[in-house]
Formats: C-alpha cells, structure tokens, sequence
C-alpha cells in the first residue's frame, strides 16, 4: 500500500456506515491526524435530522470543526450563485428557506452536499461524518438526479461537477465504517455496491472498527484440564470472559474470511481498529489517530 | 425480581420499541411478541426494516405486509430443544418500506387513484427521497392501528423504525405535519396574503433561477396534488396519535450500554412526559456483565477480581502462577468495557426514579439471526 493510494491522502473524505459503528469517532480521528501532520483541514458533521447552530471553530491546530444546517448553507448557496446582497436577503429569512428547504424535495440534499463540495478548495482535507447508509445514500443520489432531470440552472451544473469530483479516486474517497459482525458488514457491503453503481471509478474503502485480539497464551489455556479444575461448572466470569473474547475471535475470523471475497471489488487498503479500551471519546479517537498514522507509515 | 416482562404484556395491547441505530431494536421488539406467545397470547411484532433484519432472523427471505404467522416456526425449534410448544400464537409483518413515499400517497389517496398518479408522474417525485422524513415512522403508526383495530391479537408490538435518534419516531408526526403545513402549500398554490404573495414569488423565482426551468413548476404541480390530501392525512393522524396516548400503550427505549447516550436519553423520557405518553422503561442490550454472570451491580476493581480468582481457586488445590496471571490480563481487557456498563446502569437507574423498569439482556454468543437465538433471548428478558 503507497501512501498516495491512501484514503487519508485524497481532498474530500467522505465517511459513512450503519448506525452505531463509531463514524463520527473514526471521522473525527482522520481529521485530528491529518491536523496533526500540518494539513489545513475541517471536519464537517452532517445530520439527517434537526437543526443545530452552524458555525465554524477551531479544534485544535490546523483543525476545524462545522455541524451544517441546511437553512444556511442554502442562504450561503443563494447569495453565492445569485449575487445577492444583504437587501435581498431579507427576503430569505430563516422561516421562509426553511419551509423551501422542506417544502422542495431534493433542496436540502444538494445544499448540504454542495457545501462540503464548495469547502474542499478551502482546506488541504476536509473529512465529511455523514448520516448512516440510508440517507448518506440518498444525499450523494440527488446531484445525479439533478443533473439527470433539471438541465439548465446553477444546481445542473454544479450537481455535474460534484459528480465528477466524486467519481475521481485522486479526489474523493468512501470510507464505510463497520464492525466485524454479520448485520454491519451487510449494510457495508450493500452500500458499496450502491456507491459503486453510481462512480464505479472510485471503489469504497472499508474500515473494521473495535476487533477483538485475544492474546495467543491465553488462547492454549482456554480448554485446559486445570480449566476444568478450577471451574467445573463454567460458571466462573474469569473464565467466561476468555471464552467470550475466545468465541468472538472465532467469529470474526470467519467473517474477515468471507469478506475477503465480498469486499474484493471495492477495497484497495483496509484498517483494522482494534478494541481501544478508552473510556472517552477524545481518549479513542487520539488512540484511533495514532493507529492511523501508523497504518499510513507501513 | 417482580416479573417486569410479565406485568408489560399482561397490562398492555401495544408495545412500542424506540431506540436508535444498531442497539438490537427489531431483536428486541421480536423477542417481546415471541414472549408473549410463550406466555398463551397472539401476539404481533411489526417491523419496519429496510434490512429486513427480522425475516433473516426467522430464516426467511422476507416478510409479507399481511401478519404472517410464525408459530409453527418456532415450534419447530422449541421442538428440537425438546421444549413444549407455544401456548399462544407468534406472528410477524413487515409493511412494504422500498417505496414508502409512494405506498404513503396511495394510502392517503385511497380510491382516487387520479390523484395518485398526478403527484408519482411529477419529475420532482422522483428526487423525492423515497425515505423522506416521517414517511416510514407513519407507515409504521397506520399499520399499528390497523392491528389494534382488528381486535385479533392480545399483544402489538411496534418495532420502530431505524433513526438516528430515539425521540426520531415521536417527531415524525410532527415533521410530516409541517411538511403538509396548510401556510407553505397554500402560499406556494395560491397565496392569500399580498405581502406573503410577493415574497414567495420572489422565493420561487430564486429557486427557479438556480434548478432552471422545469423544477419550479413541476414543484408547483407536486404541490397542489399533494395539498389535497392534506385533509385525510391529518384526520389519520389525529386517530393514530389518540391510540399512542391510550394507557393500554407502553413506550419504552431499546439501547446498549455502548451506544447510550445521555442526552438522546433524557430528550426521550421528557418528550414522552410533556406529550403525555406511557414511558415503561429501558431494555438494555448486549450487556456483557449479564454474559459472564457478574451479578448486577457488582464492581470490577481490582479487589472484586481478586475475590473472583479466590473462588476459582477454592475448586483447587494447585495454583499456576503464569496461568492465572494470562487470564486475570484477559479478563482485564474486559473491564473498561464492564465499568462503563455500571455507569450505564446507574444513569438509567437515575431516570428510572418515577417507576420506570429496566430490563438487561446480556450479550449474546452469537449474532442474533436464527429462530433459537430469538428463543433464546426471549427466555432472558426478565
């Protein structure tokens, strides 16, 4: 793996996953290691639902961190596009884009796409935390139909370019997070293909997030005679956590086994963040950045 | 322990499982009907799952959008297990979710199937996110209140539907209502008030000048189309919101102890609160404690684990040093994970304070898709 090919290297990351995975963990890591290493880079949080402020701040060097609303990044997109100035705007007060915004389907996605379309000339790496597999697919479907339904306008052409932006691997990459269990790697798979279907150039990447590593000399003691010394009933939690770790482990293996041939056509590199028994957030995601840099150095 | 399962499905004809992404929700809601078939009652899970999760976990390719009955399913299993049969009767359904905008504007609709097609022909539909917000969370209330109304089943069981949040689907209402807001539809199809009339010209014009020709018109047409179904949806809406409040319904919120957060948590029990909603409480998933059979509450400091090592060790004599050590550093991995539980159980413990009960299921061996694991889990909710 040459670190040109890496997920990390491209402009525009793009992560998504089912629900539950640690997106916004892995997303937020990416970014704080690519802070790290000097690279201007902002961190953009997509919601599927509700509203939050939006406003840009600083993490830490070199990091930014923006939680999008549709409402203004739809004012942003107007005022760009149209050259409008403050006079007009009066016109497009909160209430009035937000009913459009609700009332237009469509207008939402592609707002909110276009602005981390429009930031990436902004920054060295802008790494996107997007809504889980449904929506995130929804989202990245609506410039192809833009471009596909309504020629014309401001939004046909730019839905045109987000496309080829994001069908170009020296540009953009799909990172799909999920766990080493049945049901999240499915959903990984099926969005994949999803995402394949529509920039075929530009395969996902899977990362494999929180895998069980059950040390070797334990792995001898697990079926032992003293085993059966010491807890004839198997009712010991000592010996019940080895065999949980040991029984997961097992699983696993079979499921990196299978994927090996499901994930043939999009994978190029792929991280396997193990268990990082950090007991908060920021704990884990340094821990997770640290683990990245050095999957980029091998 | 009281039997707090026992006091849910016997004082209650619905059951609505909230809980957001990947916290063992459809598992959970399936668990609770299959109990209550243990338990001698028709019992009914709905579920709304694009994943179709449940019908993989029944061992089948998919679920009909009619109640399909599952007893002798699971029969078959108890059978092998050289259990008795299910005193009552286990049934599933899956309302049809690929299309949820189209089958909502049909349902809507009814037999004015003209009105139909004006608002599925529009070029505009078809960007319409086939999931929009709300559509699949109504989907979901119409078909509970068609089973309750059907008066076949003691017990209905509400598998949400996916979301971000668990207050997700006690919003959808909410957000669907103001999608058909009689002000925005009425502006954009004929605005009565001048000065509103010229500033959503103006609003339009803008758009129009951004989407190019086409967009702003057949948004207009989708629009009008919509509008008039506006009257029948609100009525259903109105019903099905007198059911959620009727105190044969219980809500309670599905999570893990990794995926609770504190925030989304006490959003959900104010929002049932203020709206009036029966909150019955927690069922927390995939907790390891339970799996390993540390007893509830138990800490995991270093001192409980020295205590653990003792009681291995009174079963024998010999004491392998190195043996020992390997496996109290395995155990170890474990216990940021086991802390981090407790405190989970604690807050819950907090929030629970006005009667609310909390279930914990332990982790299970293996990822739940098979009729026994189902079993399984069934028999340990308690």
């Amino acid at each position: 793996m040459t670190s040109q090919a890496h997920w990390l290297s491209k402009n525009l990351i793009i992560v998504s996953g089912k629900g539950g995975v640690g997106k916004t963990t892995l997303a937020t890591a990416a970014a704080r290691y690519l802070a790290s290493q000097g690279k201007r880079t902002l961190l953009i949080h997509v919601l599927q639902l509700g509203e939050v402020e939006q406003k840009l701040e600083k993490l830490a060097p070199n990091l930014w961190n923006i939680t999008l609303r549709a409402s203004d990044c739809f004012r942003e997109y107007i005022i760009m596009k149209l050259k409008l100035k403050t006079l007009y705007t009066a016109f497009l007060g909160n209430k009035m884009t937000q009913y459009l915004e609700r009332a237009a389907p469509g207008v939402r996605e592609i707002v909110l796409l276009g602005k981390v379309w429009f930031e990436r000339e902004n920054y060295d790496h802008v790494v996107v935390d997007m809504p889980s597999t449904g929506y995130a697919l929804t989202m990245i479907n609506t410039p192809f139909n833009f471009a596909a339904l309504f020629p014309g306008g401001p939004i046909y052409h730019d839905s045109k370019d987000m496309i080829e932006t994001f069908s170009n691997p020296r540009l953009t990459s799909f990172v799909v997070v999920s766990l080493a269990e049945e049901m999240p790697v499915q959903e990984s798979v099926e969005l994949a293909e999803n995402l394949k279907g529509l920039m075929p150039a530009n395969p996902a990447h899977l990362i494999l997030n929180r895998l069980v590593r059950v040390r070797p000399e334990a792995l001898t003691l697990h079926d032992t005679e003293w085993r059966k010394l010491t807890d004839p009933e198997r009712t010991s939690p000592l010996w019940r956590g080895l065999d949980f770790l040991v029984h997961r482990q097992a699983k696993q293996n079979q499921l990196l086994d299978q994927l090996k041939d499901s994930w043939a056509p999009f994978a190029k590199d792929w991280l396997q963040v193990g268990e990082i028994p950090a007991r908060d957030e920021n704990q884990r995601s340094i821990a997770i950045a640290e683990l990245i840099g050095a999957s980029r150095a091998r | 322990m009281p039997d707090n399962v026992k006091q849910l499905l016997d004082s209650n004809r619905v059951v609505v499982c909230c809980g957001s992404g990947g916290v063992g929700k459809t598992t959970t809601s399936a668990a609770l009907a299959m109990r209550a078939a243990m338990e001698g009652k028709r019992a009914v899970v709905i579920t709304i799952d694009p994943a179709k999760r449940l019908a993989t976990s029944l061992g089948l390719k998919a679920l009909s959008a009619k109640a399909t009955d599952l007893t002798q399913n699971v029969n078959d299993v108890l059978a092998a297990q050289g259990e008795k049969p299910l005193t009552g009767r286990f049934f599933a359904v899956m309302p049809d979710t690929a299309q949820t905008f189209e089958n909502f504007v049909r349902a809507m609709a009814g037999t004015n199937e003209n009105l139909a097609k004006r608002v599925l022909r529009t070029s505009i539909y078809k960007i319409f996110a086939k999931e929009y917000s709300g559509t699949n969370e109504y989907m979901a209330m119409e078909k509970l209140y068609e089973l309750y109304n059907e008066k076949d089943y003691d017990l209905v069981v509400l598998d949400t539907p996916p979301a971000a949040n668990t207050r997700t689907f006690l919003e959808a209402p909410r957000l669907l209502a103001d999608f058909f807001d009689d002000r925005i539809m009425k502006w954009i199809i004929a605005p009565g008030s001048k000065f509103l009339a010229t500033g959503l010209r103006k609003l339009l014009e803008i758009l129009e000048k951004l989407t190019g020709h086409g967009f702003v018109s057949d948004l207009i047409e989708f629009t009008t189309a919509l509008f008039e179904l506006r009257a029948q949806f609100m009525e259903n809406l109105h019903t099905v919101g007198k059911l959620l409040h009727q105190d044969d319904v219980a809500f309670l919120m599905v999570t893990s102890p990794e995926r609770l957060s504190k925030t989304d948590t006490q959003e959900f029990v104010g929002i049932l609160d203020e709206r009036g909603y029966r909150f019955w409480g927690f069922v927390v998933n995939r907790v390891l404690g339970r799996r390993l059979g540390l007893d509830a509450g138990a800490g995991v400091g270093a001192r409980e684990v020295d205590k653990l090592e003792k009681e291995l060790l009174a079963n024998s004599g010999k004491r392998p040093a190195d043996a020992l050590k390997i496996l109290r550093a395995n155990f170890e991995q474990l216990v940021p994970t086991l802390e981090h539980e407790l405190e989970a159980e604690r807050f819950l413990a907090t929030l629970s304070g006005r009667g609310g009960k909390v279930l914990l299921v332990p982790e299970q061996p293996t990822d739940v898709h098979s009729v026994s694991s189902l079993v399984q889990i069934s028999r340990q909710l308690s």
